[in-house]
């Protein structure tokens, strides 16, 4: 059975929690108040899902507004974009409007959105209210998630839903297929005196 | 002195593309020299360092043991070094195992030291060999039978040689086997040639005959002519063989000079000093076989020789046969005779060792894809240990794939394509047609995919290596603006320290950023787009590897990475920064690059991205300290350079930014494009090296004993820089 290989990118800016969700639903844990050496730039995760077996290759990026512009230097070629506020902080909800923008404009429909508003734990601070959140990200053909990485609330749901729909969209199957018939046949008449050469 | 720097340089010119005529000193030569012998004998990597004129040798082995002086004969056997014992004054001890003991004594920094006299003798051995390789000229001029005979027998000839304008033709030693050096013969090769037309000459007993156009060739039109008649009489006054020139003028006329027939090489000119009651210098062709012309006396023998020759499978003409002499002529054949050759060993030449002996290997840790295989897996396979050694041994028995591989690496090397884009192209169709074979090939029809994908990197290693010089060194060339302007730019942004880009002081260590700029400056060392990407990783594992989690709930990702990366990228500044990216993502599998190598190289990407468009806005910085910063802050040529129209531009032109290598290349998607930097303009002060140094020497206070053989690709970075500096800044002087 081939392995379907999807590529993910993940948006937020700084200090949304982005690496941290990564890192809970790759690798279930959360770094709370403690020094770790465990690094979360590039996860891996396999999973099996409607009878596919699927390889999940997350790329974090730095969200930093500094960086913005070397967004699509990442998400070329990314099957999904996660994308990353802080419920608590409206500013990083109209960055990831910015991306969302931006990713639309440059890869059209080919790349599946998920927007999570994370820090889910801290509703109580909450600035960016759930039904706008949902509502624009209906509006731009994405899904909405509340999530909390502390409390590993709604994290596997949300890249179950992902890759579901990155599956939908079809994926990159990375079992090579034999051609029977080599299409360059450049060597044909070369090939008597070559080998005995290698091979002695 | 005079003569080792002449001989280092000749070396060098042998190793084949490095171009040493910007680099003046002669301890610069020796270190790219040995630069050179690693790059192309063996993986042993050699540096010498100079310092108050002292030479320092310090050498590793490849994984940084200490320098085992049989390392350095081996290098040096590749070079069939021999030489002549001077004190012993026996010819002798060709190998260099039996080369006088060499005497080490351990550094403090476990490095073996070799001392100065030591390196002198080297240097001395390799001359020698080197004079002794190179000198079968020489050897021609002391031991050829003919000019032997002409010192010995025919005195009086030199006399005559020195009465007129008469120059010497030599056949070749071998050629001259078991001729009777007559008279005759050596007059047929005294020869005059024609004021008015050079390629005509005639020789003393008067045998016509013209050199073809270019000199490399000549023929006999016709046996001596009237004019000698008796040859044993000579008056060089009564009898002047060049007045055959008007008098045969219509012989040589008739004759097409570039279409000679039975035509003889020329192998090399030069001149040969006759000593004697007065020293004589004469001008000297050394020739692959004697000159005849019908019943001259070594006709019959020449024949005899001939019809040997061919009995043997040898070909006629001794320039053919012997190849150690003509075939190694430089096209340009000089007066000078530093025209030998010392060929190193292709390591690479054998294609199945290649395939078993990875190239240094010991320099790269298990491969973050098989470690991620590991991990993820809970039923890990056992790995059989002969894996590597699997594609190898099958393909041994698939003659067509071989062939496949050997065709498509000739077809490439035939007919490049002239664009790297193309050659990509080219590249990735030939290795997927390649792949193709296998799978299609009964030998692989049960292959697990990690065997397929095993030999897959193999062919690609193999490929790689085999048509480097070709992609890369070209490309290297062909960019070399954008190479230098991108060089120059990180040059210009070193003033940037960690809080410019908001990195905690408290989050990386000093020496993990060493090490992390270390393996970066490796980058250029290597030929495969794996090994780069090896290479690239390596550095970003040592950032990530000391990175400390910060203290709340956001462990380190990306955020905290990026901008350590762009540090550690302006300090190490690795040489042909952009070729080197240009080639790994053009070249390198398209499968591979979704995997965490692929996802680091991004970063890289996306670090010199920002480097090309980084301005004030980017950084926590001040924007005037910014431009003054970046512009440098000398301000001695500032007035005379403001109304000088000499503005050399940076940053480097869009068309080469590496942002587009990998950014959409449609038109309407330009503004999403990171914004060019609306720089000043960069005016002459700007590339003066600021009143102190400009350019940044990072080892000037370092001891050698404190270097090490991956230092050096950095040394000769800050040298070029250092010279580049100074040339503009004459030329601006000039100006």
């Amino acid at each position: 059975m081939a392995e379907k290989q999807f590529k993910i990118v993940l948006l937020g800016e700084g200090r949304v929690g982005k690496t941290s969700l990564v890192m809970r639903y790759c690798q279930n844990v959360f770094n709370d108040k403690q020094n770790s050496t465990v690094q979360a730039s590039f996860q891996n995760k396999r999973l099996n899902l409607d009878g596919h077996r699927i390889n999940l290759a997350v790329w974090d990026t730095a969200g930093q507004e500094r960086f913005h512009a070397l967004g699509p230097i990442y998400y070329r070629d990314a099957n999904g974009a996660l994308l990353v506020y802080d419920i608590t902080d409206n500013d990083s909800f109209v960055r990831v409007q910015n991306w969302v923008k931006e990713l639309r404009k440059m890869l059209g429909g080919d790349i599946v959105l998920a927007i999570a508003g994370n820090k889910s734990d801290l509703e109580r601070n909450r600035v960016v209210s759930q039904e706008r959140a949902e509502e624009y990200a209906a509006q731009v053909g994405a899904k909405h998630f509340n999530t909390s990485a502390k409390l590993s609330k709604g994290v596997n749901e949300l890249f179950l839903d992902l890759t579901q729909r990155m599956l939908a969209a079809g994926g990159v199957a990375t079992k090579r297929q034999p051609v029977v018939e080599p299409t360059l046949t450049f060597a044909s008449s070369t090939e008597n005196n070559s080998s005995g050469k290698c091979c002695g | 002195m005079g003569t080792r720097l002449n001989i280092l340089s000749w070396q060098l010119q042998l190793q084949g593309g490095l171009d040493l005529a910007g680099v003046p000193s002669l301890h610069c030569r020796i270190y790219v020299l040995l630069l050179a012998t690693n790059l192309n004998v063996t993986s042993f990597e050699l540096k010498l360092m100079s310092r108050r004129c002292t030479h320092k040798l310090v050498g590793c082995g490849d994984t940084e043991t200490n320098l085992k002086t049989s390392s350095f004969r081996n290098a040096l056997r590749g070079w069939n070094v021999q030489y002549r014992d001077r004190d012993v004054n026996t010819v002798g001890a060709q190998t260099p195992d039996e080369w006088p003991p060499l005497k080490c004594h351990k550094s403090p920094c476990n490095h073996h030291v070799v001392d100065d006299r030591q390196v002198k003798h080297w240097a001395e051995f390799i001359q020698r060999g080197a004079s002794k390789m190179t000198s079968f000229f020489d050897y021609e001029k002391e031991n050829n039978a003919l000019l032997n005979a002409l010192r010995d027998e025919y005195k009086d000839l030199i006399k005559l040689i020195s009465q007129s304008e008469a120059s010497i033709f030599v056949p070749q030693s071998v050629s001259l086997e078991n001729l009777d050096i007559s008279r005759d013969l050596v007059e047929t090769h005294l020869f005059y040639t024609n004021i008015d037309k050079p390629t005509q000459f005639v020789t003393q007993n008067g045998v016509l005959g013209t050199f073809n156009t270019k000199k490399t060739m000549l023929s006999v039109i016709s046996p001596p002519q009237a004019l000698v008649t008796s040859p044993t009489q000579f008056d060089p006054l009564a009898i002047s063989p060049p007045t055959l020139f008007k008098s045969q003028r219509a012989q040589f006329e008739g004759y097409d000079c570039d279409r000679p027939k039975s035509p003889i090489h020329v192998l090399r000119e030069g001149h040969i000093t006759f000593e004697g009651e007065h020293k004589i210098h004469v001008p000297l062709v050394l020739i692959s076989e004697p000159l005849q012309y019908n019943d001259c006396a070594w006709d019959s023998k020449m024949a005899a020789q001939d019809k040997k020759s061919k009995e043997f499978g040898i070909r006629k003409h001794h320039s053919a046969s012997t190849v150690d002499l003509s075939k190694d002529r430089s096209p340009e054949r000089s007066n000078s005779i530093v025209t030998g050759t010392i060929r190193p060993k292709n390591l690479l030449s054998d294609f199945l060792s290649g395939l078993n002996v990875p190239i240094n290997t010991p320099f790269f840790p298990d491969s973050p894809e098989d470690r991620q295989t590991v991990t993820a897996d809970p039923n890990p396979q056992p790995k059989k240990p002969t894996r590597t050694q699997l594609f190898p041994t099958k393909l041994k028995n698939a003659p067509d794939v071989l062939a496949a591989i050997r065709g498509f690496e000739r077809e490439f090397l035939n007919n490049p394509p002239k664009t790297i884009e193309d050659q990509s192209k080219l590249f990735r169709s030939g290795l997927d047609d390649i792949e193709n074979r296998i799978l299609a090939h009964p030998l692989w029809k049960d292959a697990e995919e990690e065997e397929i994908e095993d030999a897959e990197e193999s062919i690609e290693k193999y490929m790689s290596n085999k048509l480097f010089t070709v992609i890369f060194e070209n490309h290297c060339k062909a960019k070399e603006t954008a190479n230098t302007s991108l060089t120059n730019r990180i040059h210009r942004l070193r003033f940037i320290q960690p809080h410019h880009l908001d990195i905690k002081p408290d989050i990386i260590d000093e020496e993990s950023l060493r090490a992390a700029q270390k393996e970066l400056n490796r980058l250029n060392n290597y030929k495969t787009p794996r090994e780069k990407l090896y290479c690239i990783w390596n550095c970003c594992r040592a950032i990530y590897n000391s990175l400390k989690g910060t203290n709340d709930a956001n462990p380190s990702g990306a955020d905290e990475f990026l901008p350590i990366l762009i540090y550690v990228v302006i300090r190490a500044n690795p040489l042909h920064l952009f070729s080197n990216i240009q080639y790994v993502s053009l070249f390198r599998h398209p499968n591979k690059m979704i995997t965490e190598m692929g996802y680091y190289f991004t970063h890289l990407v996306s670090a010199v991205t920002f480097i090309e468009t980084v301005d004030s806005k980017r950084l926590s910085i001040d924007p005037d300290e910014f431009q003054r910063k970046f512009n440098g802050e000398s301000s001695s040529i500032r007035g005379r350079s403001d109304s000088s129209e000499s503005v050399v531009t940076y940053p480097p032109p869009r068309s080469d930014s590496v942002s587009d290598l990998v950014l959409f290349g449609e038109e309407d998607n330009v503004n999403m494009m990171p914004t060019q930097l609306p720089l000043q303009p960069t005016t002459v002060s700007t590339i003066v090296p600021a009143s102190q140094s400009s350019v940044q020497l990072t080892y000037l206070d370092h001891d050698y004993e404190q270097l090490r053989v991956t230092d050096v690709a950095n040394l000769l970075r800050e040298y070029k820089m250092l010279a580049e500096e100074n040339k503009r800044l004459r030329n601006m002087m000039g100006k």
